[in-house]
């Protein structure tokens, strides 16, 4: 042990070392990298260069850490001598930039929203919308015009940052575009995905309209998914989720609209599935991982199981002797994952049988 | 800690098996109850007792009538029954009891239903039970039931040692690269008597890294083991533990470290911890994985609390909100503010499960294990929703009171197999260059992090707007390596000293900037933020919401009007920050300029080691 120590301790020494090492050598890395990118950069403003060979150096790199290299790039966006491509390369090295310059922003806005501005610009300002959109930009007004851009990437940008802000004009014109396909603005299945980030839920009523009658399957699926918090719809998303003949997802979209919607009666919509003896597996267990949602938690097991030393006070009810049978159930067809998820249940929520 | 118990204030918790301090006897068995017992220390002022009457008078109690807690095993773990009458009873997985609130001891009992082949692999774990308190998980203590006689046998007696880690509470045993305050004595001994002894690692584990009391400020402790010399008059020696870089813990308690008796050899006790640091989350093992989905669903569904963290982000009362939006967003704040939103949830994580850490999303790299439906979904192009296996404990992720579909809206255009196009690790560690300011990594807002979110889908919460990002889980991943960029950059450049300019620009407070620091300032040109030096940005500034300053008035409108998650939460496993942090509280996340050893925030990663 004594000529162990010191071994050790030395050994411990050389990892401190070599953690140093690696910080160094790393940083050394970074250095070469900024060294490349700023050679790159460089390349990229030779304009004796062809713009093939400007675009392939710089394309690689997402960032440009020369200030003056920067000025030179946002110069080179601006500069109506330069081809769509090369601004638009240059543009997309210099979002962070962006923001903080008046003109670089004028400029991109206008050609977000001008459908005779070259598509590669085009596409370049949509990008950065998109992108500044997350933390500092938002130009809603160009993005009205949007709305009927007649390419559809335009048009689904700006009717999903209208609708998420809760632009009155843009949820409408989905919600005319579910009612009257013909004059729809976007496909039915995005529209509805996009009217689901709204704040307001005028939309139900419609998507319910378009799940009465689509005979589509990805929009009636989509309709589903929403109609959990419209009442109206509750009795057909409960007969949906029963329903042996409607496809499995269905099923599933159905039975999770009523969770969303109704968690509090959840036991009501998985008992009779759970009960189905030839209800998908999985439906299966998706009913029981919402069973497990709602009972596991430690007031609801103190509740039924009573404070020590009066324990057993209630007996598992109806539903935990559902779930005990499927547990038990050791037949090899067994699916794994109804199962897992049934013992699951026994083990977190621990009935009382 | 959980601002929806009762009490704020969380009992602090002792377990002792076999009813002694010290962990020699932590050994069960499958033929008999092993009696053990708990008491909450922090239960108040000492209560006197007037003559006569038997009465409670002065002093006040913390946890009047006391603490109804749940015994039970660790999740997945049924290793163990439960009893509160020990000897033929048949026991159950889980009881339930109330702590005494004057501090008095509760008696119970365990039983081994299997035996462990290794030490430290079964576990007694408490958790509050109060019918409108969260579970909060108060104690992991951890045994073994041996197949044989124990590790340290009985008799022929041995010197009796015990250990603290950091204090006699089980739920500051989680331990990061920084160093951990521990003591160690021998308690039956006598002076002038002295006990020569060696920690060192448990064969087979080599989690853990030695210090002794000599440690200084910006260090951490790297010695495989450490000889100590303990006074036979019971006093404490003091030592420090850390995490063996590049030996994280898979499993709770797998880190133990063993004390052997320098004289004859002889193993006098083991202690487990566990060495809790944030991975990817594309290599993480599947019980790693299930442990976190576990403990965000019930932080969802069973605690109601991930809805909180939803409103907070760049919204107020009603919704999307520039107010709230620029406390955390297009200013100096955002790294710092993002790395205590993260850092709240996850303490409320480990609250439910103390074994879980946040997993990163490396999204300049592939993760095709963690967009599975087994993880945090897969998605095919053209559907709006992931898929999710029906084990998959998030299956039915959904959001109370935020009016949506059960399931996750996510596009993942680049795949399952794939990444978003934005700045790599290695153009990121460039910001700032080539000083090396944080007035250029702050950059990293714009690229990568705006990508990362709107890359990652048009039709989906994660991507077009942050008021509704969070409504993703995905969100906490992706925020937890832009945290780990910000970490790793600081640990390159050695940016962790809080009042120098490089390591954090806004100098000084909104009231009162440092001299040569610009003005507050708010301006946006035609709906562009272009300027943002509002309240919350400088260093000196607390950080909305944890200061819980509302607006609403003249003096409080640089606030939204909503404080939700209000105040942050404090934990045993680490000093800091408090429950309402600055902006400079949270740069120095590990304690490093420290004078004094520090285990910081609680947190670390796993591919550097930054010390």
């Amino acid at each position: 042990m004594k000529n162990i120590i010191p071994t050790l301790i030395l050994l411990s020494v050389a990892i401190a070392h070599g953690q140093n090492a690696k910080r160094d050598s790393l940083a050394q890395d970074v250095d070469e990298y900024v060294l490349t990118v700023n050679q790159a950069a460089s390349q990229f403003l030779n304009k004796s260069l062809t713009p093939a060979e400007r675009i392939k150096a710089i394309e690689p790199h997402a960032v440009i850490y020369d200030e003056k290299q920067v000025e030179q790039f946002e110069n080179v966006v601006l500069d109506n001598e330069e081809s769509p491509e090369i601004r638009a390369m240059a543009l997309n090295k210099i979002y962070a930039h962006v923001a903080g310059d008046e003109r670089l922003r004028d400029l991109a806005i206008q050609w977000l929203g001008d459908t005779n501005a070259p598509m590669v610009l085009r596409q370049e300002a949509l990008q950065l919308a998109a992108e500044l959109s997350f933390s500092s930009m938002a130009v809603f007004d160009v993005y009205q015009k949007l709305l009927d851009d007649p390419d559809l990437q335009f048009r689904v940008f700006a009717f999903t940052q209208l609708t998420i802000h809760g632009d009155a004009r843009a949820q409408q014109k989905l919600i005319a575009g579910l009612e009257n396909p013909e004059t729809a603005p976007l496909p039915a299945p995005t529209a509805i995905g996009i009217l689901s980030m709204a704040v307001k839920k005028e939309y139900l009523p419609a998507v319910y309209k378009v799940f009465q009658q689509t005979q589509d399957e990805a929009t009636r699926l989509e309709a589903i998914r929403v109609l959990g918090n419209y009442k109206e719809a509750r009795d057909k998303l409960i007969a949906i989720s029963r329903d042996s003949k409607e496809k499995e997802e269905f099923r599933e979209a159905a039975l999770g609209a009523l969770y969303a919607g109704d968690r509090e009666n959840v036991v009501q919509y998985i008992t009779p599935i759970l009960s189905d003896k030839g209800a998908p597996a999985r439906l299966q267990a998706i009913a029981i991982q919402m069973a497990i949602d709602v009972r596991q938690s430690l007031a609801y097991r103190a509740k039924t199981s009573g404070p020590w030393p009066f324990r057993h006070l209630k007996k598992a009810d109806d539903l935990d002797k559902l779930i005990k049978s499927i547990a038990e159930d050791k037949s090899a067809s067994k699916d794994p994952e109804l199962d897992k998820v049934s013992n699951k249940y026994l083990q977190s929520v621990r009935p009382n049988y | 800690m959980n601002p929806r118990c009762p009490f704020n204030l969380l009992p602090i918790v002792e377990i002792q098996i076999n009813s002694t301090a010290s962990n020699h006897d932590d050994y069960g068995s499958t033929a008999g109850y092993t009696s053990c017992r708990a008491r909450v220390t922090n239960f108040g002022a000492p209560t006197f007792r007037l003559p006569f009457f038997e009465l409670p008078f002065g002093g006040g109690k913390n946890f009047p009538g006391g603490v109804s807690v749940e015994l039970r095993n660790s999740a997945g773990s049924s290793n163990l029954v439960f009893s509160a009458s020990g000897g033929r009873a048949a026991g159950s997985p889980s009881i339930f009891a109330t702590l005494p609130d004057d501090g008095g001891w509760l008696t119970f009992y365990v039983k081994g239903t299997v035996t462990n082949a290794v030490d430290k692999t079964a576990s007694v774990e408490m958790a509050t039970a109060g019918a409108t308190c969260n579970e909060v998980v108060l104690a992991r203590k951890a045994m073994m039931v041996p197949p044989g006689a124990p590790p340290i046998p009985a008799a022929p007696s041995r010197p009796r040692v015990e250990i603290e880690v950091a204090s006699v509470s089980t739920l500051d045993d989680y331990i990061t690269w920084a160093p951990v305050s521990c003591q160690i004595r021998w308690a039956d001994g006598a002076a002038p008597s002295t006990l020569n002894i060696t920690l060192q690692n448990m064969s087979g584990t080599d989690r853990l890294r030695f210090a002794d009391s000599s440690l200084g400020g910006g260090a951490t402790a790297t010695n495989a083991i450490l000889p100590l010399t303990l006074n036979g008059d019971g006093s404490w020696v003091t030592f420090y533990i850390a995490g063996n870089y590049n030996n994280a813990s898979l499993n709770d308690k797998d880190a133990v470290m063993e004390v052997i008796d320098g004289s004859t050899n002889s193993l006098l006790s083991r202690e487990g911890v566990m060495v809790r640091i944030r991975k990817n989350a594309n290599n993480l093992t599947p019980a790693e994985r299930d442990r976190y989905l576990e403990a965000l669903k019930k932080l969802d569904l069973t605690y109601n609390d991930y809805i909180d963290f939803v409103k907070t982000h760049s919204r107020n009362s009603t919704g999307s909100n520039t107010v709230a939006h620029r406390q955390a967003h297009r200013g100096s704040a955002f790294l710092p503010w993002h790395r205590a939103f993260i850092l709240h949830i996850e303490r409320l994580l480990q609250a439910a499960d103390p074994s879980v850490a946040l997993p990163y999303w490396k999204f300049d790299d592939n993760a095709p294990n963690m967009f599975t439906p087994d993880f945090i979904g897969s998605n095919s192009p053209g559907n709006n929703y992931v898929t999710l296996a029906a084990g998959n404990p998030i299956v039915s992720w959904t959001l109370p009171g935020e009016g949506v579909a059960v399931g996750i809206q996510r596009q993942t255009p680049y795949g399952d197999g794939g990444h978003p196009a934005l700045a790599t690790e290695l153009a990121t560690l460039g910001l700032g260059s080539p000083g090396f300011t944080y007035a250029g990594f702050k950059n990293s807002e714009p690229d990568p992090h705006d990508p990362a979110h709107f890359r990652s889908g048009q039709i989906s919460w994660i991507g077009p707007d942050p008021s509704l990002a969070v409504r993703d889980p995905l969100f906490f991943f992706l925020h937890c390596n832009v945290d780990r960029l910000w970490a790793k950059w600081q640990w390159t450049r050695t940016r962790y000293t809080i009042t120098d300019v490089n390591v954090y620009d806004l100098q000084g407070s909104y009231v009162s900037p440092a001299p040569g620091v610009a003005g507050p300032a708010f301006t946006v040109v035609n709906g562009t933020i272009t300027a943002n030096r509002t309240l919350g940005q400088y260093a000196d500034d607390t950080m909305w919401p944890w200061d819980n300053v509302k607006g609403g008035s003249p003096a409080t409108a640089e606030r939204p009007d909503i404080a939700i998650l209000a105040p942050f939460p404090t934990t045993l496993a680490a000093s800091s920050p408090s429950a309402k942090p600055t902006v400079k509280s949270v740069i120095d996340y590990l304690g490093i300029t420290n004078t004094s050893p520090a285990s910081g925030l609680g947190f670390g990663y796993d591919d550097f080691f930054p010390y």
